[in-house]
């Protein structure tokens, strides 16, 4: 464990300021948002720890929005108020729910969703349903902004498509439609506090009792997020039955590449990941053909 | 004098631990730790290391003053570490520099050359012949248990059970990692503030370490963050040393605060266990005999690992009367991390080994588990296992009923998935065999009319402080506010042993009460013979006497004679008892075992303060689920600690338990004056054989090694439903 006493704190009051400091100083400072993640990375790195820009205070970076069916929330929006946030569990369920499995209520309190993004941890709890979501990432610099869709963002373990002087400033998504249904699993070793051993999310869209098109994100299975495609194919088309539903859990090992670690051994997560997938579709096949 | 830090200053975030009070411009000191559990150390080089900015001391084993040796039972751990290193946590060298960075970059500077020797893991391996030499012998200690001749005992058998358990390293995991700050004093001496639960313990090894005379060392105790045994053995002893050290070379106050890392690899842990089984009975549930190997691993170093043992192997049979019993421990050294104290002592171990046999015996006899317990449990007078007549007044009886009742014992219909398990417990009262128990205490009253108590017994959280308090209150009558518990310093407080072994209250409140009426009665009598009669004792001191009166008492249990060569004699005049039952929801397809309800009864013989009691009590039981479930120092495949952090060393959260009821049953122990028995450890021997009974209640599956992950649940289903599909 290091002291940190000796790093310099950027703290701008807007957001040009902010964009304006990172330009400034570009490829030396880092980002400080909650810091949940951040301050222990810090604490454990190697090489001595970059100056940072804090921009805890950036309110307008908070904020939720629907704007002609289309999601808005400010990079900043901590988890507590995604996971409340009536927008949220009325247009994004699946979000809600991914955002209250999130620590505890200190982390929940503290934590941002762009930090969950940035930070670009295999297991981070927020990403599988943004996946499944389709949602765009708003990045900004003192030059510009650009969109990308998240699944664009990772290019490996830990690498983003992310510049010196860019910040995550946004990220948006459409609103899931009517006939459309959503739901996040997440299978932890204890019940707070808890890092992903597995998890994911699924979106269907049904019409007339046939799948019209299926979305499913699995976490902590592989160096990013990954699409369970096989999975989602042997859906698509098909009216949910046990036997469908199966095949589809079953087909998920094709897309996963899990390692052995601490949070358990690569068979085991295979393992839990067929299962879950088939326990949440089971619900969602329950709440179709109801 | 300083009093004793309360819990209220704990919550309003007032400056009293070590760490709060090492001013800005002390030095730092930290270890370098080995890179290899067994190799020999061909040279080190800190010349790099010397050259880093703000370093102003590299330490090594040859600058140690005094003995670089330490141990707090057997001298067999070099302070620092030198010709070869045991395990992990060896320290090699102490960097002292202005600050933590600078003794970061130092540390990374020095340079170890080792020559790698084979290491070796597992307790079992660790004894034969050909295995790796941890020291000269890798067993360490054999202690026996003996009773009438297990041969007849199992001839006379008509059903014999037999299994293996193996237990895991648990992390006592307090909320505070180990410090101690050191300033050299103008007259020569030294004081050290530090995290210290036996001063005067420590004050043994660091004044030998540091070849000062113990009254040139003063150890003020601070608030204590916690312990649960991580700061009963050594590790306080290295921190106070290493901060000692660096303060007598450069003459300046000097810190040495663990990481969370450092400390979690560092401190005593419980001892990870082999235990093999085997136990006969009759049709109609009489136990016949019990036969048993128990290894335990005390890793690199002794410890307090003898000690342990003791414990462990005179609570092996458990709780019950059997009519022949043979059991051999072995404690073992192995390039694990240290084993030592932590709450429990060598007692989860063996009860989680004995209460899952009584159930695997039950189903076998096809009896009600509780049933088998309660035929062949221990009362007044029965011969124990170590062929002595118990003259304590156990009650299993009681304790079972309300926890049947409270649970609804395999009443109703039993839900899908879900089961219930039971486990007894009996937790030995203070030292027994690990040696003679004495405690001492002073009580004065000061001539403003204030009471003190002074004992070295420590606080951290248990309210024991707050028992002495009562105590003293209650026999001299006056009201508890008017009683301070003064801050331990070695130099100013007399020793009353540990606070360790559960024994505070017992011990220490025994020598409380003991004092406080010698003062009483003193003070009676000077008021009888002054003719002031009418006035009560505080008042008398502080009005008419206007000085200072002061009693010291001396309390001991008597030594008990079991002697592990032969395996016979009393270990423990007393013991608490107690019945813990659970209910569990397995989750078959992701081997998730939620526990539901807890019913815990204990028989604690007397209550001195309630809140304190079901607090630890409840406190136990968590530690003890967590034993069960989910807490276990993870070694990879290069054999590092994988996770030496809380994020992924899982403690429970408040999540993961459930409501727990706790029943106290008041039955006072005929031996002792204040007829008590002791609470701080007993809640954690029993959890987890309950659960393991309760799994197998819901599933049909046994499992025999802790902690009961989901892994071990999804392969153990896995390979009861092949082998049910084959039959
Ligand atoms: C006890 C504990 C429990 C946790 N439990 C969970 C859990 O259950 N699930 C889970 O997913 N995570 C968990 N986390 C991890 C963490 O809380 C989350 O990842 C959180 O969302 C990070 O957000 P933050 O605001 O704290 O980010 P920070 O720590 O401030 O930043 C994280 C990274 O993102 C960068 N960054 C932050 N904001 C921006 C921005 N706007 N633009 C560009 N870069 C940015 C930072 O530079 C840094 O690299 C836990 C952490 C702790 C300490």
């Amino acid at each position: 464990m290091k002291s940190l006493s000796y790093i310099d704190v950027f703290t701008p009051r807007s957001l040009e300021e902010a964009l304006e400091l990172l330009d400034k100083h570009r490829g030396e400072l880092a980002v400080l948002a909650g810091g949940t993640d951040l301050i222990i990375q810090l604490r454990k790195a190697q090489q001595k720890a970059p100056n940072l820009l804090n921009i805890y205070m950036l309110d307008e970076l908070r904020y939720i929005k629907h704007d002609n069916e289309i999601i808005k929330i400010g990079a900043l929006t901590d988890f507590a108020t995604i996971t409340e946030s009536p927008i949220i569990q009325r247009h994004a369920p699946v979000l809600a729910e991914a955002a209250a499995t999130i620590g505890s209520v200190q982390i929940l309190n503290k934590a941002s969703i762009g930090g969950n993004i940035v930070n670009a941890s295999p297991a981070a709890d927020s990403l599988p349903a943004l996946y499944v979501l389709n949602a765009t990432l708003t990045l900004r610099s003192k030059t510009g902004t650009r969109k990308v869709a998240i699944e664009q963002f990772y290019k490996g373990y830990k690498k983003l498509d992310l510049q010196s002087g860019e910040l995550l400033t946004e990220v948006s998504f459409p609103a899931m439609k009517q006939n459309q249904i959503g739901m996040f699993f997440k299978h932890g070793l204890r019940q707070g506090d808890a890092i992903s051993v597995v998890n994911g999310a699924i979106l269907l869209e049904v019409l007339n009792g046939y799948v019209k098109d299926a979305r499913i994100a699995l976490g902590a299975v592989a160096p990013t997020v990954v699409r369970a495609t096989e999975s989602e194919k042997t859906l698509i088309g098909q009216r949910l039955s046990e036997d469908v539903i199966l095949k589809a859990a079953q087909a998920c090992l094709t897309s996963i590449s899990p390692i052995d670690d601490v949070r358990g051994s690569a068979a085991y997560r295979k393992e839990m990941c067929v299962n879950y997938l088939y326990m949440t579709l089971w619900q969602m096949m329950r709440m179709v053909n109801l | 004098m300083k009093r004793v830090y309360t819990a209220y200053d704990a919550v309003r975030g007032a400056p009293i631990y070590t760490e709060d009070i090492v001013p800005e411009n002390a030095l730092r000191v930290k270890a370098l730790r080995s890179e290899h559990s067994h190799a020999l150390i061909k040279r080190v080089d800190v010349s790099a290391a010397l050259e880093v900015p703000g370093v102003l001391a590299v330490l090594t084993a040859r600058d140690v003053p005094g003995e670089n040796i330490t141990g707090a039972v057997v001298l067999d751990r070099p302070f620092l570490a030198y010709e070869k290193v045991r395990c992990l946590a060896d320290p090699i060298a102490l960097v002292v520099a202005v600050d933590e960075e600078a003794a970061d970059k130092a540390i990374e500077k020095i340079v170890v050359d080792y020559e790698v020797l084979e290491p070796v893991y597992d307790p079992v391996k660790a004894l034969e012949e050909s295995a790796p030499k941890v020291h000269e012998n890798n067993l360490l200690r054999h202690y026996k248990l003996r009773k009438g001749d297990v041969t007849r005992g199992f001839n006379e058998s008509d059903i014999i059970v037999e299994e293996e358990f193996r237990t895991q390293m648990q992390d006592p995991a307090p909320l505070e990692p180990e410090a101690a700050y050191a300033v050299p004093e103008k007259d020569g001496t030294l004081t050290i503030y530090g995290s210290i639960q036996n001063p005067f313990y420590v004050l043994t090894g660091v004044s030998r370490i540091l070849g000062l005379p113990r009254d040139k060392i003063n150890l003020v105790v601070m608030a204590i963050g916690g312990t649960f045994g991580g700061k009963s053995d050594e590790a306080p002893w290295d921190v106070c040393a290493m901060a000692g050290l660096a303060a007598l070379k450069t003459g300046k106050p000097a810190a040495c605060i663990y990481g969370r890392d450092e400390s979690m690899i560092a401190h005593s842990h419980r001892h990870p266990a082999v235990m093999r089984y085997k136990v006969g009975a009759t049709t109609d549930g009489r136990l016949k005999a019990l036969d048993a190997d128990i290894y335990f691993d005390t890793g690199a170093y002794a410890s307090v690992g003898p000690l342990v043992m003791l414990r462990a192997v005179t609570h092996a049979a458990g709780p019950y009367v059997v009519e022949n019993v043979r059991v051999d421990s072995y404690l073992v050294y192995t390039n694990n991390l240290t084993a030592g104290s932590m709450r429990g002592f060598g007692s989860p171990q063996v009860h989680f080994a004995v209460e899952s046999m009584m159930d695997i015996l039950a189903d076998k006899l096809g009896m009600d588990p509780v049933e088998l317990r309660l035929k062949n449990a221990w009362r007044q007078g029965v011969v124990t296992a170590s062929d002595a007549v118990l003259m304590d007044n156990p009650d299993f009886g009681v304790l079972a009923e309300k926890v049947c009742e409270e649970l609804g014992w395999r009443r109703g219909e039993k839900h899908p998935d879900e089961g219930v398990g039971i486990a007894f417990m009996a937790h030995g009262n203070s030292l027994g065999p690990e040696g003679e128990d004495k405690s001492s205490a002073t009580v004065r009253i000061s001539s403003d009319g204030t009471v003190h108590v002074a004992t070295s017994l420590t606080e951290y959280g248990t309210g024991a402080s707050r028992g002495f308090v009562k105590i003293a209150a209650s026999v001299l009558g006056v009201p508890e506010d008017r009683v301070v518990v003064d801050r331990v310093e070695t130099q100013k407080v007399p020793d009353s042993g540990g606070t360790f072994a559960s024994r505070s209250t017992l011990m220490g409140g025994n020598a409380v009460y003991l004092a406080a009426k010698r003062l009483r009665e003193r003070i009676e009598r000077l008021i009888e013979e002054s003719g002031h009669k009418g006035l009560d004792v505080v008042g008398f001191v502080r009005d008419v006497l206007r000085e200072e009166v002061s009693e010291y008492a001396e309390f001991k249990l008597p030594v008990c004679d079991y002697n592990p060569e032969t395996g016979k004699g009393t270990p423990y005049l007393q013991y608490t008892y107690g019945v813990v039952g659970v209910r569990v929801k397995v989750d078959r397809e992701l081997g998730v075992v939620r526990v539901k309800d807890i019913v815990a009864a204990f028989d604690v013989g007397r209550v001195v303060n309630e809140g304190y009691l079901t607090a630890q009590l409840e406190g136990g039981i968590t530690q003890g689920v967590a034993y069960g479930l989910l807490e276990e120092l993870l070694i990879g495949k290069k054999h590092k600690v994988l996770n030496p952090n809380l994020a992924d060393y899982l403690v429970p959260t408040a999540a993961d338990m459930p409501r727990v009821k706790v029943i106290v049953i008041e039955n006072p122990s005929p031996l002792t004056p204040l007829g008590t028995r002791t609470a701080g450890e007993p809640g954690i021997d029993a959890p987890a054989a309950a659960i393991a009974n309760a799994v197998y209640d819901a599933l049909k599956i046994r499992i025999t090694s802790l902690p009961i992950t989901p892994e071990k649940v999804v392969a153990a289903l896995e390979k009861s439903e092949a082998i049910a599909v084959f039959v």
